[in-house]
């Protein structure tokens, strides 16, 4: 009777998966399809490693036998032997051609809920029946057309005046260069912003969910994801005039928490976080927008203990290339220090059978 | 009789079961010389009357403060035992506190019982406001009508000289002295027979030390529950008790009116307390 | 290729969990730790539900599954599909056609009866989480009734203000005993829980507990005695679609203008199917 509502699930799913196959077959990478389906893989230390090239990212996997933490750091060297051509203009998150865009927080919300390639409803079983429930539909990837700039998800709710706008102090404008300069505490929101977009993927999933899990208190409701490309734009040197200069695979999330008191004139507000990152990767660019609202707001956090309110755990613990780094050095020679314990080991029983 | 301890005593660390009666005050020692545990409390007996305020002295190391979360609970009894009259069994006589458990313990706490500690972190927790603070004690007491809960907040508010402008505010935002008063109303709305001080103006400035003394002092009178006032500093147990016990090495040396022990302090020990503060 | 057996799971993974579940409903409120297995769906998208149903399903069953109230939604879908493609059970959307009914954040509008099983996605099974996240604390906390910095919490929220600040997983206390996390459903669902015909139960894969409310159980809200409970305010709405009113609504904003929707699908089609056979 009503199964053409049930139906309208079902077909969303099925094109889903069909635009997903598609990504695997290499529909948004620019490089050949041989490696298409590392897209993910490329995505993840294209942005931990904070360098955004396809074809270097795949030389990456290959040299390192598709160690990602070991990829990435290959980028992160890399980046030392770049010559800084310049800046690229900021880009605004409403122009990114969105291929994927989804709300949480509401039903319907203008623009659309887009789909898009997704692999959450694939099954994720290697064998047996049920490996494969829906198939993929095609006809068409059910595409509209999209009118961009696309608002957030949260517009309607911000410009109604209900979501709280964290307070960038005077000095803090200019956007900090973590790579430039070493910030110290407090730190700038916008050094953090930078460290967590170079942040270890897993690193920070497992500081997000901490908090969600009771050591802190975060229950975000996604206002606004999107999966696109953004165009990446220059000041031309000769004419002064923006020209875009290529296009990169971005993640960008907006997420909704609990409401405050805004210090600002007393009235209530939501509060929201927001996690971007390089290349298609939605568990990260949710686990910084939730980092991101936890920091931002750590009072509103019960529990006694909490570890993602902390710009300290966070700035210092989320790089895997550092904290990768430092804990595979054990594995160097430490025999001069070790010698230097058992000795200390010594005096002290020493003294004990003195004692 | 409101308490009475028995023989009590606490032993840090794993014992050899002759620790007890080599250590104390006449073995000159609360280390064991077999094995090395530290007994911090030795065989003490005291008794504690209805709205009597008796005070414990005695340098750092000598038991005064362990001897408090004993009879609190925050620590657990060695040896012997401790009666506390509002506790009762169900033949209506006093229990042994030592043997409570956890349910009985927290029971204890919130309509018998408080301990004002010398740091606010301690007694208070930070996450809730100065109100919810006092709240929590209103509620655990049974309270489930919020004006009420509401009313007794501020009632403590008032009665500790807080603002009760501020009642909403995490104790973070309260000074030292303003956070051990909020300690106070907590302890005061669980409606307490018996108040434990733990170096309560410790730390804090002369002239707001004073005014807490003095506040302590009248509210105790006024709403007349009995305290323990551990403190190293003399001034401060000079001001509020009437008994004074001089302990050292986990034993009791002395004890008396309070005036007495100053004045004319008998034990060599309690001499030498006395004239290096006086 | 080994054959996957009906309802996904081994018996003996399924009698494992039917005893956990058992275990939770002769104490009604008590959270019951069970060895979660992986399901082939993400942890935290509804593993804990599905566990449940898939071990209490048989061949006679009838399944539905919402979420947010509605049959349609992708994650509903899944999860059907995938339990009809792993037992051959019928689906449907009916609710009263239902003899298992999965839902995640939502109570069918439609009264349920004691042929009925309603099985909740949960993803925080413990309500003292919000006060005291160790999970080692929570349970002695449980076994003394030592409920106060859930009150005190209350209390907080109600000084600043003027009521709680949760607003879907509103803690229940459950036949005047243990205080329980009724799942992220909204306050609106919680009087509905009360003395309910049907069996109601509780599944967290991720965190690994089952528990649940048995048939004609007394669920009630914690409030303060001098306060009301406050629930989603729909008065003089009614739905775009149906014309029903006194239900919970999604709402639409089209054109500036806020629109009203069932947001139980099924009731909203019910109720247009019983207006066009009225009207002819």
């Amino acid at each position: 009777m009503s199964y053409v509502a049930i139906k309208g699930g079902s077909e969303a799913i099925g094109r889903s998966k069909n635009l997903f196959k598609k990504m695997l077959d290499g529909e948004f990478l620019l490089e050949d399809s041989n490696t298409s389906k590392l897209i993910f893989g490329i995505d993840r230390i294209m942005g931990e490693g904070a360098l955004y090239s396809e074809k270097l990212a795949v030389r990456a996997i290959h040299v390192s036998g598709c160690n990602l933490l070991e990829a990435a750091f290959y980028l992160r060297a890399h980046r030392s032997t770049c010559r800084r051509a310049g800046k690229s203009l900021a880009i605004n998150g409403g122009e990114i051609r969105v291929i994927r865009r989804i709300s949480s927080a509401f039903k319907e919300i203008e623009g659309g809920q887009i789909l898009g390639p997704s692999s959450d409803f694939i099954l994720k079983l290697l064998a047996g029946h049920g490996s494969d429930l829906l198939e993929a539909i095609d006809g068409g990837d059910g595409s509209r057309k999209i009118q961009h700039p696309l608002p957030s998800g949260l517009s309607d709710l911000r410009s109604r005046g209900l979501i709280m706008t964290v307070a960038v102090k005077e000095n803090e404008r200019k956007p900090v260069d973590i790579t430039r300069s070493s910030p110290l505490p407090p730190y700038p929101r916008s050094s953090m912003m930078q460290v967590m977009a170079r942040g270890e993927t897993g690193s920070m999933l497992g500081f997000a969910y901490t908090s969600l899990r009771g050591y802190g208190d975060i229950h975000p409701t996604i206002g606004d994801l999107r999966l696109g490309m953004a165009a990446v734009k220059m000041i031309h040197p000769l004419t002064g005039k923006a020209v875009v200069v290529g296009e990169i695979r971005v993640t960008a999330v907006e997420s909704v928490g609990s409401f405050q008191r805004d210090s600002k004139d007393n009235n209530l507000r939501l509060t929201s976080g927001f996690g971007f990152c390089f290349g298609f990767n939605e568990t990260k660019a949710i686990s910084m927008s939730i980092l991101d609202l936890a920091m931002s707001y750590p009072h509103y956090s019960v529990g006694e203990k909490s570890i993602a309110t902390d710009p300290e755990i966070i700035f210092h613990h989320i790089d895997g290339i550092e904290s990768m780094g430092f804990t595979d050095h054990f594995k160097m020679p430490h025999y001069v220090t070790f010698q230097a314990d058992i000795k200390t080991l010594e005096r002290a029983m020493e003294h004990d059978e003195n004692g | 009789m409101l308490l009475e301890i028995e023989n009590l005593s606490k032993v840090y660390g794993k014992s050899c079961g002759q620790c007890i009666a080599l250590t104390g005050d006449d073995m000159g020692t609360a280390i064991c010389p077999v094995c090395g545990a530290v007994v911090a409390v030795n065989r003490i007996n005291l008794r504690v009357e209805d709205n009597e305020v008796l005070g414990i002295v005695g340098e750092s190391g000598s038991g005064k403060s362990t001897l408090l979360q004993l009879i609190y609970r925050d620590t657990k009894t060695t040896e012997g035992k401790m009666f506390f009259r509002e506790m009762q069994g169900e033949d209506g006589e006093p229990v042994d506190i030592a043997g409570l458990n956890m349910m009985e313990t927290v029971l204890m706490r919130n309509t018998m019982m408080a301990m004002i500690y010398q740091n606010p972190r301690l007694g208070l927790n930070f996450l809730f406001s100065g109100g919810g603070n006092i709240a929590e004690k209103v509620i655990a007491a049974g309270q489930r009508n919020y004006e009420d809960i509401r009313k007794s907040a501020c009632y403590f508010f008032e009665k500790t000289d807080l603002p009760v402008s501020r009642i909403d505010q995490s104790p973070e935002t309260f000074s030292g002295g303003q956070q051990q008063r909020i300690q106070i109303a907590k302890a005061l709305a669980a409606s307490p027979r018996l108040l434990l001080l733990d170096e309560p103006t410790t730390g804090l400035d002369v002239s707001v030390q004073a005014q807490i003394l003095d506040m302590i002092r009248v509210l105790q009178k006024e709403l007349s529950f009995s305290m323990i006032v551990v403190s190293h500093d003399l001034g401060v147990i000079r001001h509020l008790t009437d008994i004074t016990v001089v302990m050292r090495n986990g034993s009791i040396v002395e004890q008396g009116l309070t005036d007495q022990v100053l004045e004319d302090p008998q034990h060599v020990y309690t001499q030498l307390l006395v004239s290096s503060v006086l | 290729m080994v054959e996957i057996s009906f309802a996904f799971f081994d018996e003996d993974a399924k009698k494992e969990i039917r005893r956990a579940i058992l275990k939770g409903i002769a104490l009604p409120g008590y959270i019951v730790p069970f060895a979660s297995r992986e399901m082939p769906l993400a942890r935290g998208w509804g593993t804990g539900g599905l566990q449940i149903s898939l071990s209490i399903i048989t061949e006679a069953d009838t399944i539905k599954v919402i979420d947010q109230g509605c049959d349609a939604s992708v994650n509903a879908v899944n999860i059907r599909e995938f339990i009809v493609a792993t037992t051959d059970v019928r689906a449907t959307s009916t609710t009263g056609e239902a003899s298992i009914i999965q839902t995640r954040h939502r109570v069918p509008e439609t009264a349920l009866t004691e042929e009925q099983v309603l099985v909740f996605q949960v993803p925080t099974p413990d309500v003292l989480t919000v006060v005291e996240p160790d999970t080692d604390k929570q349970k002695k906390m449980h076994a003394h009734l030592e409920y106060s910095k859930l009150w005190v919490l209350l209390y907080e929220d109600t000084a600043s203000f003027g009521d709680s600040r949760i607003a879907s997983r509103y803690p229940v206390e459950v036949n005047d005993h243990f205080i329980m996390d009724p799942s992220p459903i909204p306050r609106y669902d919680i009087p509905r829980l009360n003395d309910n015909p049907a069996l109601m139960l509780f599944g967290a894969g991720r965190e690994k507990r089952i528990y649940a409310i048995p048939p004609y159980t007394k669920v009630k809200p914690i409030v303060f005695d001098d306060r009301s409970f406050q629930m989603e305010d729909f008065t003089g709405k009614s739905c775009m679609r149906c014309g029903a009113e006194n239900v919970f609504f999604d709402t639409l904003k089209k054109d500036g203008e806020v629109q009203y929707y069932c947001s139980d699908s099924d009731f909203c089609d019910q109720t247009l199917e019983s207006r066009k056979s009225h009207a002819s």
